[in-house]
């Protein structure tokens, strides 16, 4: 089902993101410069109609999330590709951000991963790893916390 | 031998003396000298009157015979003319002018491969475009060539058939009698010469002096006559000549004009020539009548009275004689000038024609609520060099407009008015020829430092302020190279303020130096509100400013300089809709803003916008993302085009839900990779809120609250 502008307000991963931070004009412009320096395919991924019309059909939907909880998976899904929350973590940050039970939490990150984020997946893990190589939670993995994902070995 | 026969006649005498003396002393008388001395001398007197008789008679028989034969030439050339002129009868002209023809077609086939390659190398004048249309109607018509000539001949003929008319078969005869030729030869007038009568002799001898006054006036009009039909079979021959010249414009003007030119020269020959002839007959007729009613009586009998003449003769003879020559000196000048007046007037009929039938039809049009169409569509046509001949001036422009300036320069010159379009030609023609010059000064230049000593000599002579064409060639020179500064220009602009055409060149040349020299570009739009600037120089400064070159001018423009602009380019022309397209692909809001002040002549009545914001909505519909983007960053400050963006959003939505928010997307996507932020920004606070408010009226879409399940 296509998503009109109406609704890109809470599917649309940018456009849920950008009007929560429209006023902030410091936020405003870091969201931005981050946007111009992605690569290409990345910008293209997070303008194409078909990524709020994934959220919808198959996330909300099924998971009868409300207009809150689809905001907040909007936004998840922008701030991974933005690389502002470690994708190993998108278990956890789906769980935190939409209150919702685990099991939930864990059939949205893996519809998120494996299905929307497919045709990016490879540029995303180099950017991620690049960027948290360093920072990937010790714990979690000593712990082996199974909200964690392992980018080297699960994905 | 004059002086031996005058000796003879002296020897003669002196002999005769001697003798007389010698035998006639012895009488001692002095009469009978006498009467030999008086012999003597009356012989030489004698002889001497008798070779004067003979010589005079001689004399008179000669101009007798001049009379009788130009007489007889002249009838017979009257009525013959048409069956000589005839190639029906006079087969010979046919066959050569058949043979001349089938020669000149060979030449079609190579005008058709000068055409080719002049298109290939985008010669002037002679492409397909400018060709074509002239070598068809050549190629053509060159097969009528003769019957063409044949019917402009006759149809000269038919003016002078008036004339012809009252005179009657016998033309030479007429003008022998308004000369009274007869009374020379009158036995009782020449009884009363030999009677001694002074009066008879003193209007003989008058008489004698006219015989041969009348005698060249007859051979004069039988040369005529008689020439006028070997030129006109002449022209009949080499009529596919100037067909042939008729497509080349380089020899147009010796061959096609040339023959034209000739042809209505002789060909309307007897026009002024019988016209002549039959007002001077007409003018003797009465005048012989009149002339006791006009003129005192007191006067005719007492002014050459004591000579024994008649004065009223004298004064009809002098007149008729004083109009024929008069008038046969003008006869040639007046036909050939038939050729430059029946052009004129030819021209001046088409475009009365073309006038009546546009303004007709465009009355008809008005009628039917499409006021001007026909204007419209011929000015279109005219623009856009359209090469069909009707409505349009494609065909004959050049040579029509090159007529109308000489006829406008002489009209010009009689009221004691400085030249204008053949003056400003001139110079244009002699600037091309002294910029030949500085051109090839620029060639030999080696170092920069030459280049720049030219270009300094040239400022110079520009401000020297000279108005003649080195001045001018300066000015385009540097208007070319983009070297020409606001002084400069107005310096140039106070030169030639009075010739437009000069102006319009250095805006031309100075657009292809895409303006450079200029400090600031809007220091453009301030040289096209320059009043002295013609329409022509300004158009073609609008022009550029529209043009992608003149991008940066055009992002300066106010409301005002756009609407002078449209204007002065005209809304129905290909430049004026292209000035309104291109301004409007950078300032929307502002073209918006014109329409929305003109709406009535821009817009239909069935497409009307309701408001500004809707006026912006119909000059950006159908914009591309790309469009948008190169629309000028401070239209997006402009209110009424956020609205008419936001009316786009809605509008697309109504259509295909959903298409909005990929246009949208496309935008957001174009600015942040062209770093657009000022437009990002804009279109990200157009929401579904702002889409309601401008929607005014539609009913809200229905939203759920925030923790309601979508």
């Amino acid at each position: 089902m296509p998503v009109t502008l109406e609704e890109a307000q809470i599917y649309d991963p940018y456009e849920a993101y950008v009007n929560q931070i429209i006023d902030d004009g410091f936020k405003y412009d870091q969201l931005h410069k981050k946007l111009a320096s992605l690569p290409e395919n990345l910008l293209d991924f997070i303008f194409s109609p078909e990524l709020a019309e994934f959220i919808k059909d198959k996330i909300v939907a099924p998971f009868n999330l409300n207009k809150q909880q689809t905001k907040e998976t909007a936004k998840v899904v922008l701030e991974l590709i933005l690389t502002d929350i470690y994708l190993g973590n998108i278990v956890s940050e789906v769980q935190g951000r939409l209150a919702i039970d685990d099991q939930k939490a864990k059939t949205i990150a893996g519809l998120i991963v494996a299905e929307l984020f497919a045709p990016i997946l490879e540029d995303l893990k180099k950017m991620h790893i690049e960027k948290f190589a360093k920072n990937i939670p010790l714990q979690s993995q000593q712990q082996g916390d199974d909200r964690t994902v392992d980018l080297r070995n699960n994905l | 031998m004059k002086y031996k026969t005058k000796n003879k006649f002296l020897l003669l005498a002196f002999f005769s003396l001697t003798f007389f003396f010698i035998f006639t002393y012895e009488a001692k008388a002095v009469a009978p000298w006498l009467i030999y001395l008086g012999i003597s001398a009356g012989i030489p007197l004698l002889l001497g009157t008798l070779k004067a008789i003979i010589s005079v008679t001689a004399f008179i028989t000669i101009i007798g015979g001049v009379h009788f034969l130009a007489g007889q030439l002249i009838t017979a050339g009257i009525n013959f003319q048409t069956a000589l002129l005839d190639p029906e009868k006079i087969t010979v002209i046919q066959s050569v002018w058949t043979i001349l023809r089938d020669f000149v077609n060979i030449f079609f086939i190579l005008i058709l491969l000068v055409i080719a390659f002049a298109t290939i190398f985008n010669i002037k004048n002679y492409k397909a475009s400018d060709l074509l249309p002239n070598l068809i109607i050549a190629a053509l018509l060159i097969n009528f060539g003769l019957v063409i000539t044949v019917w402009v001949i006759d149809l000269l003929w038919v003016p002078a058939s008036v004339f012809l008319r009252p005179l009657g078969p016998d033309i030479g005869g007429q003008i022998a009698n308004v000369l009274n030729i007869q009374k020379f030869f009158d036995p009782g007038f020449i009884a009363g010469i030999f009677s001694g009568g002074v009066s008879e002799t003193v209007e003989w001898i008058f008489r004698g002096v006219l015989f041969m006054v009348e005698a060249f006036i007859f051979a004069w009009i039988a040369l005529i006559i008689w020439a006028r039909i070997p030129v006109l079979i002449g022209l009949m021959i080499i009529s596919p000549i100037a067909w042939l010249g008729y497509t080349l414009p380089a020899i147009r003007k010796q061959s096609w004009d040339a023959w034209w030119s000739k042809l209505f020269c002789w060909g309307a020959i007897p026009i002024p020539l019988l016209g002549l002839i039959y007002f001077v007959t007409l003018f003797n007729q009465r005048l012989n009548a009149e002339i006791g009613r006009a003129v005192p009586a007191s006067v005719l009998n007492s002014a050459l009275s004591f000579i024994g003449f008649n004065t009223s003769q004298a004064i009809v003879w002098i007149m008729t004689v004083g109009l024929f020559l008069g008038g046969l000196m003008y006869v040639k000048g007046l036909s050939c000038s038939m050729y430059g007046l029946v052009t004129l007037g030819f021209g001046k009929t088409w475009g009365g024609i073309r006038r009546g039938v546009g303004g007709a039809v465009d009355l008809s049009y008005q009628a039917f609520g499409v006021k001007g169409a026909v204007g419209r569509v011929q000015e279109r046509m005219s623009k856009e060099g359209y090469p069909l001949p009707f409505f349009g001036r494609r065909l004959g422009t050049t040579a029509r407009e090159a007529r109308e300036a000489r006829v406008e320069d002489y009209l010009a010159k009689g009221l004691g008015l400085p030249t204008t379009l053949a003056s400003q030609r001139n110079l244009l023609d002699n600037e091309e020829k002294a910029r030949r010059d500085i051109d090839n000064r620029f060639k030999q230049a080696r170092t920069v430092d030459e280049t720049n000593q030219i270009i300094a000599e040239l400022r110079t002579k520009i401000e020297g302020g000279a108005k003649d064409p080195e001045t001018l060639a300066a000015i385009n020179t540097l208007a070319k190279k983009g070297e020409l500064d606001v002084g400069l220009f107005n310096k140039a602009v106070d030169n030639f303020k009075d010739m437009p055409l000069a102006l319009s060149k250095v805006i031309s040349e100075w657009k292809e130096g895409k303006f450079g020299g200029l400090a600031k570009a809007e220091d453009l739009l301030t040289i096209l509100k320059d009043n002295r600037l013609g329409r022509e120089a300004k158009a073609l400064g609008y022009a550029f400013v529209a043009s992608k070159d003149g991008s940066k001018v055009a992002e300066k423009m106010t409301l005002d300089d756009y609407s002078k602009g449209y204007q002065i380019l005209g809304r129905n022309t290909k430049e004026g809709r292209e000035f309104k397209k291109n301004i409007g692909k950078l300032k929307p809001p502002m073209v918006a803003e014109y329409n929305w002040t003109h709406r009535t002549e821009e817009f239909e009545p069935d497409k009307m916008p309701i408001d500004m914001a809707d006026t912006v909505l119909k000059q950006i519909e159908g914009a591309s993302a790309k469009d948008f983007a190169e629309y000028d960053k401070n239209a997006w400050d402009d209110r009424n085009f956020r609205a008419g963006l936001t009316k786009l959003l809605i509008e697309k939505r109504k259509q295909i839900p959903g298409s909005e928010r990929k246009f949208k997307q496309e935008l957001a996507k174009r600015f942040i990779r062209e770093g657009k932020g000022k437009q990002l920004k804009a279109l990200n606070e157009i929401s579904p809120v702002s889409m309601r408010e401008v929607a005014m009226g539609e009913p809200p879409e229905e939203t759920e609250g925030e923790g309601t399940t979508l």
